[in-house]
């Protein structure tokens, strides 16, 4: 006998709600007997309560209308001839696979082994004859209940996969984007070594570094608070920023005016960036940073063979506060051949080995001190970090900078970089600036002036030693000449701190008497020319002989970056009380 | 660990004891404290719990400035070890809050 519909019922049964969570569809189960009044009597019950019910002589049948019916609910019994209703349930649960399809063994069988065994070979549930229709109508019911359950559960779960497919797929394009804005400039020059390690698909650290107009190198390390997507965004704008400016000649403290202003208007306020922006002069000589909120920056000796300056942050970090409030501190360094300078984020700082220590700055710097050449000292520094962190997951992004201020290296790369047109411009020329306390608080005539004077054509490759000059001289004008502060409280333990909060009170407190002129005079000569810069204030000047004397005998006298503009200027004097300084750049075109 | 707040009988003082780890975890706790903020109420913040600090935690604590009226909050940073001030000095924060 060929397995055959007995009964489809058409009435609607006041119970039928139990079993129709789903309207469109009915709710189909399969009866699995040799017994034709066994049979008989459940078709009627499963009819009367909304199902549509198929019916099966034995195992093999019940395999084989499981799989043309594909019922929601399927009733067993143990004992029957060709295939016994443990092997056909196995069957069943295996062609089932993820799907939940209850099985409820019926039997007469009351032997506790085999009962066990109903379930063993994956039965859901069993019923001993004689069974109480309403025991089994509840038991179907509430197995029903719960394939629903799994049903949701496992739509739910691809739901999920499908939504995380079409997530990664669109990260994996906007990282694309990001890394086409975000991009690595210059980073693939010889001199620079780094390490960048994402903690997610998006990093919250940014490394990026672009030649100026002139020859040199801007390059910036930037750790936003957080990873992931909103680090990223953050992003965006200042690489977006800083390439523009860099290309546009903007100095150091002109892009860290424009990044803080532009994050302090898109950056919700608990977000910020930690950075750290500079710039190398086209010699590599001259180093001139900015640091907010980075762990200090750390400049190593070639020749010292040991670190000889670690700077401190002074600064807030971008996007914290108003222009107004944000400090625009540079630090000035001339840099020997070989020398190099490390740049990092907290990452590495905060790696945390098996026992939740962190790394810390001691552990950093000691790195330093252990007689490594200068060649391997990067290399290095990693490896210790990983030594440290041991099997210890990463935790937050660890970003690694070094750059080396290798001359010859960087003569061979200046060919590459052609000078920005400029137009028609004197040869010949002078002005003068006046300056007093509203413009020292509100204006940075160094980065105007150094704008203005290397306009000339060919001075722009000249653009760096031109910027650290005005600066020292502006600077010396301002803090020794008009506010009378002593550089040596800048040798003091966190003297630069301290410096920078007294020279704030005295600024305050200046009146309407403090000026600093500056008269800028150039001249052109064969291939090149001379720039004659004059600075005068109101102090009350100093014993500059003394200082020269002192100089000329090596004592180590190193205020007012003295050695730095004598070796960078043709000449380089002081007049009147030492209120006036005079210093003369003389040019090649190269 | 969770944050504990504590107000003075006349609620114009506000302390409130940080976690031992005050980092992104405590984010939503945080922000609680300041959601609702009193009028020229005074907020300490106790560090003496917590080791360890974040930079996220940094930007919580900017978020309650901001919402206590930036340069008119008042919060106070009390009982920080000594790398909770480095770090809280690296970011000049110590020119934004008082820090003790």
């Amino acid at each position: 006998m060929s397995p055959s519909l007995m009964s489809v019922s058409k009435k609607c049964c006041e119970e039928e709600h139990l079993f129709s969570a789903d309207d469109s569809v009915k709710k189909r189960a399969l009866i699995v007997d040799d017994d034709a009044v066994n049979r008989m009597i459940l078709e009627g019950m499963l009819a009367d309560s909304g199902f549509e019910v198929y019916s099966a002589e034995d195992g093999q049948q019940a395999i084989q209308m499981f799989v043309d019916y594909e019922p929601s609910v399927i009733l067993m019994d143990i004992v029957m001839p060709v295939l016994d209703g443990y092997q056909a349930t196995e069957k069943i649960k295996e062609l089932a696979g993820e799907r939940f399809v209850p099985i409820i063994f019926l039997t007469s069988v009351t032997n506790e082994d085999e009962l066990a065994n109903c379930v063993k070979v994956g039965g859901d549930d069993f019923l001993t004859k004689p069974y109480s229709q309403v025991i089994l109508m509840a038991k179907i019911e509430a197995l029903t209940r719960l394939s629903q359950l799994y049903r949701t559960i496992q739509d739910q779960r691809d739901e999920i996969d499908v939504h995380n497919e079409h997530m990664l797929r669109e990260q994996k394009v906007a990282k694309k984007i990001f890394s086409n804005v975000v991009h690595e400039g210059c980073l693939d020059m010889p001199i620079i070594k780094y390490m960048l390690s994402p903690l997610s698909i998006f990093n919250g650290d940014i490394l990026l570094a672009a030649r100026t107009p002139s020859g040199g190198l801007n390059v910036l390390l930037g750790d936003a608070t957080g990873h992931g997507l909103p680090a990223a965004i953050g992003a965006v704008p200042v690489s977006d920023l800083f390439y523009s400016l860099t290309e546009n000649g903007a100095t150091v403290d002109e892009i860290v005016l424009e990044l803080n202003s532009k994050l302090k208007a898109i950056l919700p306020p608990e977000f910020f960036f930690c950075a750290c922006v500079l710039n190398i002069s086209n010699d590599f000589r001259l180093l001139t940073l900015w640091h907010g909120g980075l762990p200090e920056i750390l400049i190593y000796s070639a020749q010292d063979k040991k670190l000889s300056h670690v700077v401190k942050s002074t600064n807030f970090p971008l996007g914290v506060v108003d222009n107004k409030l944000l400090k625009t501190d540079l630090h000035i360094f001339d840099m020997g051949k070989g020398d190099r300078i490390y740049l990092y984020s907290d990452g590495i700082t905060e790696a945390k080995n098996i026992d939740n220590e962190q790394f810390t700055d001691e552990r950093l710097l000691a790195c330093f001190n252990e007689g490594k050449p200068a060649d391997e000292m990067f290399e290095h520094v990693l490896s210790r970090v990983h030594e440290f962190r041991g099997e210890q997951e990463q935790s937050d992004d660890l970003t690694f900078l070094e750059i080396n201020a290798d001359v010859d290296e960087a003569v061979q790369v200046i060919e590459t970089n052609s000078a920005v047109a400029t137009l028609p411009y004197p040869k010949d020329w002078g002005m003068s600036m006046s300056l007093k306390k509203q413009d020292f608080i509100e204006t940075n005539p160094v980065s105007i002036l150094t704008k203005f004077a290397t306009q000339v054509d060919g001075l722009m490759q000249h653009r760096e030693n031109i910027f650290v000059i005005l600066s020292e001289l502006y600077n010396n004008a301002l803090d020794h000449g008009v506010l009378g502060l002593d550089s040596n409280v800048k040798t003091e333990r966190d003297g630069f701190t301290k410096f920078l909060m007294l020279r704030h009170e005295k600024l305050l407190e200046l009146d309407d008497n403090g000026y600093i002129n500056i008269t800028l005079e150039h001249t052109a000569t064969s291939g090149g020319g001379e720039l004659v810069i004059h600075v005068a204030d109101s102090g009350k000047g100093f014993d500059f002989t003394a200082m020269e004397s002192d100089m000329a005998m090596n004592l180590g006298f190193s205020g007012r970056g003295y050695p730095l503009l004598k070796s960078l200027c043709k000449n380089y004097e002081y007049r009147g009380e030492g209120n006036l300084v005079s210093a003369t750049y003389e040019w090649h075109k190269h | 660990m969770a944050i504990t707040m504590n107000e003075s009988d006349d609620g114009n003082i506000v302390t409130v004891k940080l976690p031992n780890e005050f980092d992104f975890r405590a984010h939503k706790e945080f922000r609680d404290i300041h959601k609702n903020p009193k009028a020229n109420a005074k907020y300490i913040l106790d560090f003496s719990q917590t080791e360890h600090m974040d930079s996220s935690a940094l930007g919580m604590l900017l978020l309650m400035r901001e919402e206590l009226g930036n340069d008119n909050a008042n919060v106070k940073l009390i009982n920080c070890r000594d790398n909770i001030k480095s770090l809280l000095e690296m970011a000049s924060f110590h020119q934004l809050f008082d820090v003790a």
